[in-house]
């Protein structure tokens, strides 16, 4: 059995008595991963995240990290956590470097580490600028900055990717894998688009209103679906219609070239594709509708349960 | 790492957080601002007091001078914008969950802040305080310095002062920090904090003592700059503020720390943290702020050192009341000390030295009193400090000395409260209970407060305080409602009455006490005759004791002054002398009769040589055809100099009037003391200098100054004890003698 880095067992907490912000939560987080937490807002993300940081304290102990109470170890794990909580964080009447300064100086880290660490996150042309100066983007990178600069074992980061624009998000993400490949960094993030996470993550949690609703490795998640939908283009698509409704289930006319219907799992695309295409039909695009995605939708909205 | 390590650590990088914002710069700028207002001051007005001639240290006094606008109002507003600031560094963006990220112990989260926030108070402070330094030595080089000024620049006091502005500053911290760290908004600390500040002024307006008040224990200190009289290191609201300070620190640690109120005081090991932290604050603040008193001393004993730019060679302690000398010391080596064997009632006395009036210091003592004389006595001025088992009351308001009276207007300046007996009872009432609980709360600012009995005859003076002016009102009423006679007896005024027995030994020197008495004695006496007479009348049925001497004398003094002449006079000794069993009272009498009938009415006024501003000799004779109205007075007398511009007010305005002149009869022993101030007087006031003349003072019955007599053309007495000028009185009396020839 793999090492958890991350561990909570039945976590509850309440802001108020009649609803439980986070209910019975087993977050079980292998080393090495990186784990995306998702949810949508309000799901109690931030709320997780900020007792993993024991911003609110853990009365139950409930939450283990490096395989201790969190409780016997604080302050001193955040030596080894680079945390980055409701972003960003950071002192805006101070440049970039002196935010990276004060965060060297309480972790006892070597300035010729600052900037290296604005290379990286590619500020290093702006350092000495204000951070009230710096777009959105720049500061999301600057608070990434100050949780990476003392290169931590394992990475808190709620919603790291909030705000950034779509260049920004593959930065990221990029920076991201290559930590956790390159120095074994496990990173726990955080956010409420499944899209924005789903490309890089080893590992999945999904909690809505509370409770945790999956938990597992995406190529766990993926064979969950052993249905996939998919949408063509193509022409005369009432006629393939009616042809393919014998063989297929749930075919259905979506336009005058558009059809939908489900196939047994994702690996029978190919063959289906060939088969369109070998009986003439003229096919312009073959589009998985029914994805992680949808599920995540269906999942998170309560139509599941 | 170890706790102090870790504080270190984020102390410093406190330090890289707050680089730009300007705080220990704002701390600099607060602390010179009150010294620079005084300094322009100093610039556009004289030296505030150029007679000033005591010797003095001059950083001290101006620092002193500015204290109070620093401690009442810059140090403070300097705490609560530092305060808000560095909370708000860390409101902003998730400052404080950041910190909570990091390996930081909360309590070096906190007190880091929290340490920033002390530094930047010492820097107000030594800001204040030299920057008041160099200004008062830049001063130097632009004005004159008056006589007496030192310039050795005070170190202790600045340490002493320092430490004493840092542990008040340190409290008021706490508290500001604990609002600023809980809540979020940078508006509330602010708000809260400068509501604070004008509460307190407002407050502090209506006599609301709160000495918790961190505000009022910074003014405090302000105030008292010299700090303890009796040497202690800090006063005793300094040591609340430190306490206080310690245990607001605790709790708004404790309450940060968890989050939440109920968190921080109710779960866990928490409430004994709670119980601790209020049982170590309230056991601390009674044991401080519990006022003390001193015990009675074995020996009664006076002790104490005189400075002067003139030699004494002997000290002598004086019952003001009778004029006797109660003791004497030789000054050894500028020492003196009397031992005193006698019964001594708790009573006025007044220590002088070598036949100089002008050292005169009144002052109350008893028997087993040790007391300590700290006197400086110069070029005519007198000032000193008493400690010893007299402290607070020799610093308690003197016994009279009444602030502004909403009953006494009612009684005295209008006519219109006199169909109104229940509201005057009412206002009476409630004044007096006000002056009651005034009396009680008097403390040194080293917490002492009166003896007992000094607190029960205060406590008796302001009953007949009181009393005096219901028996005045009622008196008037009854003139313009002869059926108030009947009036039932408020019961505000019952209340009071009880509390003040009619046969009180302590009292017996006191003439409000007196005029009291005698106005419960004839209450119920509905006779024709006049009141003086129904008064005597009464007290010489008293049946004989010390009391009814001692009542029986103070009635006959003030029928012999009052008295139309000659005749009324000697009919007053020959009706009721005999009625004094008591012979030092009946001699003393005697005198004081004789006394009045030399200067009586219509008596020639003795002839005296006095030297005018020239130095040339003028005597009363020399104004013979002219009436001639005379101010006794000396510069070191408070009261003639209070007296003194309405007498010139008077003379300018007599000016047309040729039958009269204006004369101001120095008695001062310095001539030069006298004649600085006597050539800047009014021309209209002829200024003449007699000096220490005994048989001026014996001839004219001169008991104290400042004292007004009117002689007439002949050369006889026409009033020899004129009220003030300041009484509406004065003008009337010289406008009716000399023939409405003087405008009024």
């Amino acid at each position: 059995m793999p090492e958890n880095i991350i561990q909570t067992s039945g976590l509850n907490f309440r802001y108020s008595k009649k609803r439980p912000a986070i209910e019975n939560l087993n977050l079980n987080v292998p080393k090495g991963s990186i784990y995306g937490f998702l949810g949508p807002n309000g799901a109690g993300k931030s709320t997780t995240m900020r007792l993993l940081t024991g911003i609110i304290p853990d009365d139950s102990n409930a939450i283990s990290l490096f395989g201790k109470l969190i409780n016997e170890q604080m302050p001193d794990m955040f030596s080894r956590i680079g945390a980055l909580v409701e972003s960003p964080a950071l002192y805006l009447h101070l440049s970039g470097k002196d935010n990276l300064k004060y965060i060297a100086r309480i972790k006892g880290i070597s300035e010729s580490r600052i900037d290296e660490i604005l290379k990286i996150v590619e500020l290093y042309d702006a350092r000495n600028r204000k951070a009230k100066a710096y777009s959105l983007g720049m500061k999301q990178r600057l608070a990434i900055a100050m949780a990476l600069l003392s290169e931590p074992e394992l990475l808190l980061l709620d919603e790291p990717v909030n705000g950034l624009d779509p260049a920004g998000i593959v930065e990221i993400r990029m920076l991201l894998v290559k930590l956790n490949q390159e120095h074994g960094v496990s990173i726990f993030v955080s956010s409420h688009l499944l899209s924005e996470i789903e490309k890089m993550c080893t590992h999945i949690g999904i909690i809505a209103k509370g409770k945790l609703r999956f938990e597992g490795s995406m190529a766990q998640l993926s064979s969950q679906f052993s249905k996939c939908r998919v949408s063509l283009t193509l022409s005369d698509a009432a006629v393939w219609k009616d042809k393919l409704s014998g063989t297929y289930s749930e075919v259905e006319m979506i336009s005058a070239d558009k059809l939908s219907l489900l196939l047994p799992d994702k690996d029978s695309i190919p063959g289906f594709m060939q088969k369109l295409l070998s009986e003439g039909a003229k096919l312009y695009e073959v589009k998985i509708q029914d994805g992680l995605e949808e599920w995540f939708m269906e999942l998170t909205s309560g139509k599941i349960d | 790492m170890g706790a102090f390590q870790n504080f270190v650590t984020a102390f410093k990088a406190e330090h890289i957080k707050k680089k730009g914002t300007g705080i220990y710069v704002l701390g600099l700028i607060f602390g010179a601002i009150a010294p620079i207002i005084g300094f322009i001051a100093l610039f556009f007005n004289p030296p505030l007091n150029t007679q000033n001639t005591f010797p003095f240290n001059l950083f001290e006094k101006f620092i002193s001078e500015f204290s109070p606008a620093f401690t009442g109002f810059f140090y403070p507003l300097a705490i609560i914008i530092c305060v808000s600031r560095i909370a708000q560094l860390d409101h902003r963006y998730g400052g404080w969950q950041l910190m909570e990220t990091q390996p930081l112990n909360k309590f070096s989260i906190y007190f880091s802040k929290f340490s920033v926030i002390l530094i930047h108070n010492l820097i107000t402070i030594f800001s204040f305080l030299l920057v008041g330094c160099a200004l008062v030595a830049i001063g130097t080089l632009f004005k004159e310095l008056s006589k007496g000024a030192e310039l050795s620049v005070p170190v202790v006091f600045i340490l002493q002062l320092s430490l004493r502005l840092f542990v008040v500053g340190l409290f008021f911290s706490a508290v500001q920090y604990l609002i600023a760290v809980l809540v979020p908004s940078f508006i509330w600390s602010i708000v809260i904090g400068f509501f604070g500040l004008l509460l307190s002024s407002v407050l502090a307006g209506f006599n609301i003592r709160m000495e918790w008040n961190p505000f009022t224990i910074m003014a405090k200190t302000g105030d008292f700059t010299p700090g303890s009289q009796l040497g202690h290191v800090m006063l005793y609201s300094e040591w609340v503020a430190v306490l206080l300070g310690l245990v607001f620190c605790a709790i708004g640690f404790q309450w940060y720390r968890y989050k939440s109120f109920k968190a921080a005081f109710f779960k866990k090991n928490c409430p004994v943290f709670a119980l601790a932290v209020v049982a170590i604050a309230s056991v601390g603040m009674y044991f401080m702020l519990k006022p003390l008193q001193y015990e009675a001393y074995p020996k009664t004993i006076i002790d104490g050192k005189i400075e002067s730019d003139r030699q004494f060679r002997v000290a002598f302690l004086m019952d003001p009341f009778t004029g006797d000398t109660l003791g004497k010391s030789l000054v050894n080596d500028k020492k003196f000390k009397l031992s005193m064997d006698r019964n001594m009632p708790l009573g006025t006395y007044e220590l002088y030295f070598q036949g100089d009036m002008s050292t005169g210091i009144q002052f109350v003592m008893s028997q087993n009193d040790s007391l300590y004389f700290d006197v400086k006595s110069f070029a005519n001025n007198t000032e000193s400090t008493i400690t010893g088992t007299r402290l607070a009351e020799n610093q308690a308001k003197a016994p009279g000395e009444f602030s502004w009276s909403m009953a006494e207007y009612m009684m005295t300046q209008s006519n219109e409260y006199l169909d109104k007996p229940g509201e005057v009872a009412e206002t009476i009432a409630s004044e007096w209970k006000e002056a009651i609980d005034e009396s009680a709360g008097n403390k040194t600012r080293d917490n002492y407060i009166p003896k007992d009995d000094f607190l029960s005859l205060d406590k008796k003076r302001i009953h007949l305080r009181y009393l005096n002016l219901w028996n005045a009102y009622m008196d008037k009423r009854k003139v313009v409602f002869p059926a108030a006679a009947k009036d039932k007896e408020p019961k505000e005024i019952t209340e009071i009455k009880k509390q003040m027995p009619l046969k009180d030994q302590t009292l017996l020197a006191d003439d409000s006490y007196m005029q009291y008495l005698i106005h419960e004695l004839t209450a119920k006496d509905t006779s024709d005759t006049d009141k003086n007479t129904r008064e005597l009348k009464a007290i010489s049925a008293l049946k004989p004791d010390a009391f009814k001497d001692r009542l029986l004398f103070a009635k006959m003094k003030q029928s012999l002054r009052e008295a139309s002449g000659s005749p009324e006079r000697a009919a007053l000794m020959a009706d009721y002398s005999k009625g004094i069993a008591d012979v030092k009272l009946g001699t003393l009498l005697t005198s004081f009769y004789t006394a009045q009938e030399r200067i009586a009415r219509g008596n020639p006024a003795p002839d005296f040589i006095a030297s005018d501003l020239d130095g040339k000799p003028v005597k009363l004779s020399d104004f013979k055809g002219k009436y001639v109205a005379i101010d006794v007075w000396a510069t070191w007398c408070g009261p003639c100099r209070m007296q003194s511009p309405f007498f010139e007010t008077k003379a300018i305005s007599s000016k047309k009037n040729k039958n009269i002149v204006f004369v101001a009869l120095s008695v001062d022993k310095d001539k030069g003391a006298w004649f600085l101030q006597a050539k800047t007087k009014s021309k209209s006031v002829k200024q003449l200098h007699i000096g220490l003349d005994d048989l001026f003072s014996k001839n004219y019955s001169v008991e104290s100054i400042p004292r007004f007599i009117l002689i007439d053309p002949n050369g006889n007495f026409v009033n020899s004890q004129l009220p003030p000028p300041s009484e509406a009185a004065f003008g009337l009396l010289l406008a009716k003698e000399t023939e409405s020839a003087v405008k009024s």
